[in-house]
């Protein structure tokens, strides 16, 4: 019995290199421009600048520092936080869009969550095989954004996953959202009145529960805690600066 | 605030609806599975009661590793949950003064079957063989029940023979059918052969019972009585085990799903303790993915406008089935050169430009020309009106027509430069995503690429990252993605993939198995017709090297049955041309634990493998390998290896091999010729006077059950026996590997020695498994009774088929989960 490992070459991504010389070959080649390509490109200048602002280039060296609403406001793009239990908010920002809502946030340690709405689609980097998220429009509050007195009683959320073996598989929920009544948040600095909901969801497996912090005329979720994977649980998410398509 | 709607009142059944409607049709979707139940074990390391089996079986694919102790008998179990109905296991036991004075080590193999499931009236059923292969020391048979009579408990009884049989004993009803079941053979120690002659044989039959409690109070706690048929009767009359009474008792406590201890008293003289750690490949352990993950994919701008100059617009009717229509008098014809397999038709109509679009009468057409996937209206005029897509596999004629109608620039291709440029910020982009790029040639509209992956556990998540990397890279008129993966510098299997269907597919819920559906999978061209030239690293030549610790075992001596030595191995390759290298390695033992093996070969044949304790002992520092290998494709299906010098620690010559085996087919045949001549004891240089053409014909087949695959080895052995190796193994799509194998050849079983013929256990464990990053590196094992000299097959490095079975279609299908992480 013998285990071997053979010294593999170190390789440090040059993320924003990278990316930019994508980018910047894609704009000299394409002819034509696009509100994706645009938010690609402007994610890659945003994500460099993303980077020096908490302290980080291109590897983590320590946890990133928190940043002020004058920081946040000075970086081009959506941006989002987001953390796991107690851990520091990690930011993320607009990368890659869809047309049909579909963004994806990622940031300078090649982490990624991708959002429809105000709903968790699927991430990387955060610790659960988590590859997607089905729900219908009609009821799903989070993907269709309404008014919060018109969000429904139950709401079916299918999130997908992949086992040990590779293989994908569902866990279907069956959610209950029930308003807790309205409270005031701080999303940095910026202070926003809203409803606060707790919505508790069911598989035959497993019962979880998330919340959300939404406006109660337009159901905009400044603030949600979202269950992502039975190894990392919930993460909460920030909306610092709201993604405009 | 928050009411209820009409539409949200559903059931659990809709979602399963919603989940079955995306269900892959290579990727099986299935919902959440309950979580597993974990079984107890018995003594002998099967599940079962205390010394007695019961019906109950593991959850599928669980593998223990079970050690036992009482009254002076000691049992090692390893033991798989080969199929959700199939149990075996590998013993190795210590008797203590089973021959009066001496103690004896013996190896059994057990086998149990669950016949049928528990029911609401019935209990589970299975059938089982004790040491049906070995010496037949623990030989028994039995028939067993258990069910679970409330909540936690749950009862067991059975009929035994043979061992079984000792107490409560009757006449075994088998005898009244024939007289041959009166008699059993006796125990026949070192043979190790199959004991077809014993099975259900016996004057008498036993019957045994037990119970087991799982109390709620305590999790993980089960309490167990049973009344045991084994009188122990050879260990009354040569050891000092005296059992006063047929019952055991024990409490267990599982600590959590991996570790379980247990404490017994046995036979009312004993006492017994049971330790045994259960893991399972198909079991998450903890968080996953915690690699840097890949960059988000962009997707390119979309042109619907200029496809609409020639659509229209374009309306999507995509229902089930075949439409039910009528003749609507529409002159419709299906056009030709319509892309991707896709039927397009067009009708004419004599309605006005700008009119309405007549949507359902698409379904007259698709009617009357017998399915077609789309239908273009035309107005009065001629000009097209609108489009009507039908079915899915329509947007294919639609990517199809972007590409065409689109107009993409392409003036870019013109120019060498950019090209080159455009392949070189490819190769950046890939390193970030942990991929090689071999090779890259782009084109206006179709870019192919070989990549190496020396990272990723799964193939498909770098065929994935590479795909993420050319969308990301290129420009949006390169539509095709032809991806080669190497491996060993071998282009294995190409990988041909969309861009739009790709674009299209990206943070879809359904993205694997869409993405899966839209793959194409060929076996990849031969290096020298490959595409090589435009951009390739200057790679050549190169060297690489490694130092690693190893730990090797020596298992089942009598002196000592587990000896370990620490070790440690440098080795390099130097790779002078694509394929061309030379590459050694050597080992140092750092703690000299094989030294005090005196065990002397007794055998009667060459002794190309039973000398082993000579080279462990002699050869430190030893050469492990020296070789030049030149791994090559003679065509898109065949592959081909040369080596020569010191192929392996006992052996050194030449081997050449030949493997046909398509990307796209679950099996495929080998042939390996080699001439050899065993090493000098001390690993250096020199060789003894033996020397063999050796060489086998192969069968590789998947067979796609349960991930079972079968390999047939018929040739000629190293002592110049011929025969034939058969192996069995259940691989899993994240690298775990257990199987089996034995070889007969023409030596006679008392020729063989001990053990009759060679027989052994594999088992491979990716690391990946254990951890929340990726590697490839992976802990195998080749597991072995006993070392004789028959049957003994050379180990040359680089095998060709162990190269590309885990990139043909099964594997990459397997493994498509991976395709977007």
């Amino acid at each position: 019995m013998s285990t071997r490992a053979s010294g593999s070459r170190g390789r440090a991504p040059s993320l924003g290199a990278a990316l930019l010389a994508g980018a910047a070959l894609l704009a000299g080649c394409g002819p034509q421009g696009s509100s994706t390509e645009l938010v690609r490109e402007l994610g890659g200048l945003a994500l460099d600048s993303l980077a020096g602002a908490v302290g980080l280039e291109s590897e983590p060296a320590e946890p990133p520092r928190q940043l002020t609403r004058a920081e946040i406001n000075q970086i081009d793009g959506a941006l989002i936080g987001a953390s796991i239990s107690d851990s520091p908010m990690a930011y993320f920002i607009a990368f890659a869009a869809k047309p049909d809502g579909k963004v994806t946030y990622y940031n300078p340690t090649k982490q990624s969550l991708t959002m429809q709405g105000g709903a968790l689609l699927s991430g990387h980097g955060l610790g659960d095989e988590r590859i997607g998220y089905r729900s219908d429009p009609a009821e799903d509050f989070l993907v269709a954004q309404r008014p919060v007195r018109e969000w429904p009683g139950q709401v079916t959320r299918v999130m997908r996953f992949i086992d040990a073996e590779g293989r994908p598989f569902a866990r279907t929920f069956l959610c209950a959202p029930r308003a807790i009544g309205p409270t005031r948040i701080l999303v940095a600095e910026v202070t926003f009145d809203v409803i606060e909901v707790e919505e508790t969801c069911r598989s035959p497996y497993r019962t979880i529960v998330n919340r959300y912090w939404a406006d109660e005329e337009t159901g905009f979720v400044w603030r949600s805690l979202q269950w992502y994977g039975p190894e990392r649980g919930s993460l909460e998410i920030s909306i610092l600066t709201p993604f405009a398509p | 605030m928050i009411s209820a709607s009409a539409a949200c009142r559903r059931r659990i059944s809709f979602c399963v609806v919603i989940a079955a409607a995306v269900a892959p049709a290579g990727l099986a979707l299935s919902q959440e599975p309950p979580p597993p139940r974990l079984e107890s074990r018995n003594l002998y390391g099967m599940t079962g009661l205390i010394d007695m089996p019961s019906a109950r079986m593991q959850p599928d694919a669980e593998l223990g590793v079970t050690t036992s102790y009482f009254g002076g008998f000691m049992r090692n179990t390893l033991s798989f949950q080969v199929l959700p109905r199939v149990e075996a296991s590998f013993r190795y036991s210590i008797i203590e003064d089973f021959f009066v004075a001496d103690d004896l080590f013996d190896r059994s193999f057990d086998i149990k079957i669950l016949l049928s499931d528990e029911s609401r009236y019935f209990p589970a059923v299975a059938i089982g063989l004790r040491d049906f292969l070995g010496t037949g020391v623990y030989s028994s048979e039995y028939l067993v029940g258990t069910k679970e009579i409330a909540p936690g408990l749950q009862v067991t009884g059975g009929l035994g023979w043979g061992r079984l049989s000792g107490t409560g004993n009757f006449d075994n009803p088998f005898g009244y059918v024939s007289d041959r079941f009166k008699t059993r053979d006796t125990r026949d120690l070192g043979t190790g052969n199959v004991n077809v002659g014993q099975f259900f044989r016996g004057p008498d039959m036993g019957a045994f019972a037990g119970v087991e409690w799982r109390p709620d109070f305590v999790d993980g706690l089960s309490l167990k009585a049973e009344y045991s048929t084994d009188a122990y009767f050879q260990e009354q009359v040569n050891g000092d085990f005296d059992p006063k009474i047929p019952f055991n008792f024990g409490a267990e406590y599982r600590v959590n799903d991996w570790f379980t201890l247990g404490a017994y008293a046995m036979y009312g003289s004993e006492f017994g303790i049971r330790a045994s750690i259960g893991v399972n490949p198909t079991r998450i352990n903890g968080p996953r993915d915690l690699d840097p993950g890949p960059v988000p994919m962009s997707v390119r701008p979309p042109i619907d406008g200029a496809v609409s100059a020639e659509l229209g617009p374009v309306v999507e009717r995509v229902g089930p089935g075949p439409a039910l229509g009528s003749d609507a008098g529409l002159e419709a014809s299906l056009l030709s050169g319509a892309t991707e397999g896709a039927r397009w038709a067009q009708a004419p109509t004599d309605l006005p430009p700008g009119a309405t679009c007549p949507v359902e009468d698409s379904l007259d057409v698709d009617a009357e020309l017998g399915v077609v996937d789309g239908v273009t209206f035309l107005d009065r005029s001629g000009a097209p009106l609108c489009s009507v897509l039908l079915r899915e596999t329509g947007r294919r004629y639609l990517d199809g027509k972007r590409m065409l109608v689109g107009r993409y620039d392409t003036t870019w291709a013109d120019q060498p430069a950019n090209r080159v440029a455009l392949a070189e910020a490819l190769g950046q982009a890939m390193d970030g995503e942990r991929v090689n790029l071999r090779s890259a040639d782009i084109e206006a509209t179709r870019a192919r690429v070989e990549v190496e992956n020396p990272y990723f556990n799964a193939a498909p998540q770098a065929i994935g990252r590479t795909a993420r990397a050319m969308a990301n890279t290129l420009p949006p008129s390169v539509e095709d993605f032809e991806i080669t993966l190497v491996e060993n510098d071998l282009p294995t299997t190409t990988v041909l993939l969309r861009r739009a269907r790709l674009e299209a597919a990206v943070e879809e819920p359904d993205a694997a198995r869409t993405s899966w559906a839209d793959a194409e999978v060929l076996s990849a061209m031969p290096v020298e017709n490959s595409f090589l030239p435009q951009y390739e690293a200057d790679r050549h030549p190169t060297f690489s090297w490694f130092l690693a610790p190893a730990l090797p075992l020596n298992l089942f001596d009598p002196d000592n049955p587990l000896r370990a030595d620490l070790q440690i191995v440098a080795g390099g390759e130097l790779t002078v041309a694509r394929g061309l290298s030379l590459s050694g390695s050597v080992t140092k033992s750092l703690l000299n634990g094989f030294d005090d093996i005196t065990r002397q070969s007794d055998s009667q044949l060459p002794r190309v493998r039973s000398n082993f304790a000579k080279y462990l002992q002699q050869g430190d520092p030893g050469i492990d390998r020296l070789t030049g290998d030149y791994l090559f494709k003679i065509t898109p299906e065949t592959y081909g290896r040369l080596s020569a010098g010191y192929l392996e620690r006992m052996f050194g010559g030449v081997s050449g091999e030949v493997l046909w085996k398509p990307s796209e087919q679950s099996w495929g045949l080998g042939l390996e010729l080699n001439y050899v001549a065993q090493r000098d004891f001390d690993m250096l240089f020199g060789f003894q006077d033996y020397d063999v053409a050796t060489g086998h014909a192969s069968v590789y087949w998947d067979t796609g059950w349960h991930g079972m695959e079968i390999q047939v080895d018929a040739g000629r052995y190293l002592a110049g026996d011929w025969g034939a190796t058969f192996g069995l193994s259940r691989r899993f799509a994240n690298g775990w590997e257990i199987g089996g194998y034995f070889t007969l050849t023409d030596v006679p079983f008392d020729e063989y020695g001990e053990g009759s013929f060679d027989k052994g256990i594999r088992l491979t464990i990716p690391f990946a498994w254990g951890l929340p990053y990726e590697t490839r590196s992976r802990l195998d094992m080749n597991i072995r009774p006993l070392t004789r000299d028959g049957g003994a097959r050379l180990n040359v490095a680089n095998r060709l088929y162990p190269i590309v079975q885990e990139v043909d279609r099964g594997d990459l299908r397997a493994d498509w989960g991976h395709f977007w992480r």
